[in-house]
């Protein structure tokens, strides 16, 4: 019987902070592709911040997402298409919050060399011990994005906010065989 | 001094990145200072990412508002208003 492997494509830990990081080349040998993350954001006031995903450079209105979040405080529900990015909630500890902590971040992208639209789910989650409700967040994310070109380059950035040093990034390829 | 910023690119292909001319940055990764539009367009999605928060954060006090008052209302037996009442899970 088939097992199912999992295979570490790149990585990238930030040695200076940066804007973006983007996956380039990604080979098209695997099925599924998965990106774990765990990242910070050094210039947004906020104490989360939301980092964006976008594919082979396509920053058109083709990303449509439905996120569940919540803040320790309160939970909520927004559903939005014809957006330019994907979009997690969650993501990055913003400069608010407390010094050296990192958020948690996963994207799980099927079928990526499909010449049809993709779906994917996300989430994410900012922990730190500050006593101000809201600056820790958690969410998942459903997303749907109407490019129909296989995925060979992935870009992740903070909308344009600046990611910190020590910061991490993992692509992995999933093979069912 | 302010530090140009700068984007990471990883070139994921298995291949000899020096010599394969294939590889567009020749390196297993490359740090890239970002022209003047990027520094622009980071600048706006910045700028437009904190009014997105800004007015997130306005709507969840206003319905943290609604369902304080709805709360208070139902402890004390007075009628709801419309928008209180469809803060309610039933």
């Amino acid at each position: 019987m088939a097992s199912a492997t999992m295979t570490l494509i790149a990585s990238q830990v930030l040695g200076s902070s940066a804007s973006s990081v983007t996956f380039s080349s990604i080979p098209q040998t695997y099925k599924d592709l998965k990106i774990i993350s765990s990242t910070r954001d050094i210039s947004s006031g906020n104490p989360s911040s939301n980092m964006t995903v976008q594919f082979n450079g396509d920053a058109t209105t083709k990303y449509s997402q439905t996120i569940l979040r919540g803040n320790g405080g309160s939970a909520s529900a927004v559903q939005g298409g014809s957006y330019t990015y994907w979009l997690n909630y969650v993501i990055s500890s913003g400069s608010a919050s407390t010094a050296n902590t990192f958020g948690s971040e996963e994207f799980y992208i099927p079928n990526y060399i499909s010449s049809t639209t993709k779906q994917s789910f996300s989430f994410g989650a900012g922990e730190n011990n500050s006593s101000t409700a809201g600056n820790q967040w958690i969410g998942i994310v459903a997303n749907y994005y109407q490019g129909t070109s296989p995925i060979t380059s992935i870009t992740l950035d903070l909308n344009g906010n600046t990611i910190s040093t020590n910061s991490s990034f993992y692509l992995y390829g999933i093979k069912n065989s | 001094m302010t530090e140009t910023p700068t984007k990471v690119i990883v070139c994921c292909a298995e291949h000899d990145h020096a010599n394969d001319p294939a590889c567009e940055i020749k390196a297993d990764s490359v740090i890239v200072p970002l022209t003047a539009d990027e520094i622009a367009a980071n600048e706006a999605a910045a700028a437009q990412a904190q009014a997105d928060a800004d007015a997130r954060a306005k709507e969840q006090a206003a319905l943290d508002a609604l369902k304080a008052s709805a709360k208070a209302k139902l402890v004390a037996g007075q009628p709801l208003t419309s928008e209180e009442a469809d803060t309610l899970v039933i």
